[in-house]
């Protein structure tokens, strides 16, 4: 599996999302979900992963104490994890990657990365190349996103 | 009107570079049918039933005229030489080729417009007055309202994929001309005790299988706080929207299921997070905006007492205007309805000539503007009153001057069977036969006010279902049924019509409605309006008149 970066670059890495009777192995890019056994003593390390109707306001753990957050596309037209992503970044404050899955069309790699994603799951380097043409889709935005730190009534009054 | 400046421009280019690239995926078979679906939806992209069709923006209803000849270009270049104009205020061409949408795009972008977001299930062309800015009777110009809300939903990037279409509107009369409460958000300036203007806010109201009119959920907001209470709502939405069932989906559903309170309550708790950030206004980024909507250079002006003379002279003229001209809030000037129901053709449809004709009427006897309307009309927002018999003159020879708005024969029609794939009915043809048994314009004016309107399936894009009489094709074993409804209203006495009895066939349609039409005159008091009449005495005189 492919982890492409928002930057570009990429990792060649087994991104793995336990379920709750598997044990932690202690391999990069492991990550468990809110309902596993281990969740309030996990190891720095470890990622958590999360459904899409989850609120991640109203989790019981700390979703910021995760090396990695993984927020899920089951189709790319089910929207949800955008909000997910947004919240995440710009109202807990989270800093580390937030990682796509699922069905991630190039069409969605601006969207994602303004609501805060910052890496991406992809089968192989094919895949990865198609998504990473769609970072330059739009060079501009109206909204203020993680990405944008101003709409674009307040940078047009600066300018 | 709004001026695009380079952010404006540049989004709009990419996002026309963006599509030919999507589409040029397709046409090599890198995109599936799936795949390429919801993207050519997202921006107005429709594959219809003998081929594809297209829905162009005109954000709340306003056209320059260099846009409308620009329309009236690609019409003539890209389709057949004629467009249709929709129930949403925008504009739909039903025969370009795939291939050359993109090319088509970029031509839009060359004049400011484009198709972004007016279909599939994203935030949709935000809707409005066609007469803010003239209308004597509004507090205020909405438009800037719109054009914030245009440019906040435009490309959003948490909100391009909700469960469903999400539709705005907003007005700022006490008489409601933007239906604003049948839409997904409605949004009413209004004056609060104080004298502080703010905006009611509704949500939940929709037309289509399940129709509902909007509930208010806030009685005043701050307009500085429009963003980010619209911003409150759409992410409420978008988590807790229904995406199991694609008839459930619509905010109005979830907003009925979890109850209007409950729904409140999430949206300001979410609203009290977001309300101090970047998306709160402030007045001067509202002033801004609203620069771009002053007033034009209008005249000092009194009505002529030519006009008045033609008006006593010619009968057919002084029809016109007392039906498709209406006050105008500056002195010696009024507002004109330009009528594309004339009884021969399919309401809304308009040819490339009549657009250059329009526009060319537009310039000489205005001040370069054109309005759409969801009554599927435009509006000639500027007429001096001097030059009323000249403009009269002018849209009489085009088949623009049919002086019917607000009469049964001013009737909202979808596309239905002949162009549209989900039709279940035909509904320009009836609007035909409709029209042949109302031919006396003398008989309209005398019934009155009667707003019909015709959808050919479920989904209601012709919104029967707030028509004061409402038609909606029903498929019953592969024929063209019609289901009767009376009662409905999408102005400011908003209600949902009731059905009158079991569908009726397709020979039977145009005399039913004849039928009912009798039984108001006979029963009707005075001068009493059609939907009066029905609020009155119920449906059952109607139900005994057509069933016996
Ligand atoms: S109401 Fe139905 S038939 Fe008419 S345009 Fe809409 S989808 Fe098509």
């Amino acid at each position: 599996m492919i982890l492409l970066h928002a930057d570009g670059s990429r990792t060649t890495a087994d991104l793995r999302l336990l379920g709750t009777e598997d044990a932690l192995t202690g391999i990069a890019w492991e990550a468990i979900g809110p309902d596993h056994p281990a969740i309030d003593d996990a190891p720095a390390t470890v990622g958590l992963h999360l459904p899409n109707d989850v609120d991640v306001e109203a989790l019981a753990t700390d979703p910021t104490r995760f090396a990695f957050v993984v927020l899920h596309f089951p189709a790319f037209t089910d929207g949800r994890a955008y909000s997910q992503a947004r919240v995440l970044r710009e109202r807990l404050g989270y800093q580390g990657p937030i990682v796509a899955t699922g069905e991630l069309l190039q069409d969605q790699a601006c969207y994602l990365k303004r609501c805060g994603f910052d890496t991406f799951a992809l089968p192989d380097n094919e895949a990865a190349d198609t998504l990473a043409r769609g970072f330059n889709d739009f060079t501009t935005a109206y909204q203020a996103t993680s990405s944008a730190e101003l709409p674009a009534y307040r940078r047009r009054r600066a300018g | 009107m709004y001026q695009y400046d380079a952010i404006d421009q540049t989004i709009v280019d990419e996002r026309v570079r963006q599509f030919r690239d999507q589409t040029n995926r397709y046409l090599r078979g890198e995109l599936t049918e799936d795949q390429y679906r919801p993207l050519r939806l997202q921006n107005g992209l429709y594959i219809q039933r003998f081929a594809p069709m297209l829905r162009i923006a005109i954000p709340y209803g306003v056209l320059s005229t260099r846009q409308l000849r620009k329309l009236a270009d690609i019409a003539r270049t890209y389709d057949r030489g004629y467009g249709h104009f929709t129930t949403r205020q925008n504009l739909q061409f039903n025969w370009p080729k795939l291939e050359t949408v993109p090319d088509l795009l970029a031509e839009l972008a060359s004049v400011e417009m484009h198709a972004i977001q007016t279909s599939g299930n994203c935030i949709r062309n935000t809707t409005s007055d066609q007469y803010a800015g003239v209308a004597s009777d509004e507090l205020e110009d909405p438009r800037p309202y719109c054009e914030i809300i245009r440019q906040w939903s435009s490309l959003h990037p948490e909100f391009a994929y909700l469960p469903r279409k999400f539709k705005i509107a907003v007005t700022a009369s006490r008489t409601d001309r933007a239906a604003i409460r049948v839409h997904d958000i409605g949004l009413h300036l209004i004056e609060n005790d104080e004298g502080r203007r703010g905006f009611a806010v509704y949500v939940g109201g929709g037309l289509g299988r399940t129709p509902i009119i909007g509930t208010r959920i806030r009685d005043f907001l701050e307009p500085v706080d429009m963003l980010s209470y619209l911003e409150a709502i759409l992410r409420v939405y978008n988590r807790l929207g229904r995406r199991d069932n694609k008839y459930k989906a619509r905010i109005k559903i979830l907003v009925r299921e979890s109850g209007a309170e409950r729904f409140a309550e999430w949206v300001e708790a979410e609203w009290a997070k977001i309300r101090t950030g970047s998306l709160q206004l402030d007045d001067e980024d509202i002033t801004r905006i609203q620069a771009f909507f002053q007033p034009p250079a209008y005249e000092n002006l009194t009505d002529s007492a030519e006009t008045d003379a033609q008006a006593t002279a010619d009968p057919a003229f002084r029809n016109w205007l007392q039906r498709n001209v209406i006050a105008h809030k500056q002195p010696g000037y009024r507002i004109v309805t330009v009528s594309l129901k004339d009884p021969g053709e399919a309401p809304g449809d308009c040819t490339a000539e009549q657009m250059e004709r329009v526009a060319y009427l537009a310039d000489e006897y205005g001040f370069g503007e054109v309005r759409t309307t969801h009554e599927q009309n435009l509006i000639l927002p500027d007429v001096p009153h001097h030059a009323l018999h000249a403009v009269w003159s002018a849209l009489a020879e085009l088949g623009l001057a049919t002086p019917n708005h607000g009469m049964i024969s001013d009737m909202i029609a979808c596309p239905g069977l002949d162009f549209c794939s989900l039709a279940n009915a035909g509904s320009i043809g009836v609007a035909r036969e409709i029209n042949d048994l109302f031919s006396d314009l003398d008989e309209q004016y005398d019934l009155g006010e009667i707003k019909l309107k015709m959808s050919g399936c479920m989904n209601g894009c012709g919104h029967h279902s707030v028509g004061h009489i409402g038609i909606l094709g029903v498929d019953k074993k592969g024929e063209e049924w019609y289901q009767i409804t009376l009662g409905g209203s999408a102005a400011e006495d908003a209600a949902l019509g009731q059905r009158l009895g079991a569908s009726v066939a397709r020979d039977d349609i145009a005399p039913t409605i004849r039928k009912i039409v009798d039984t108001f005159a006979e029963l009707r008091e005075g001068e009493e309006r059609f939907f009066d009449t029905v609020g009155r005495l119920g449906i059952d005189p109607f139900r005994q008149a057509v069933y016996g």
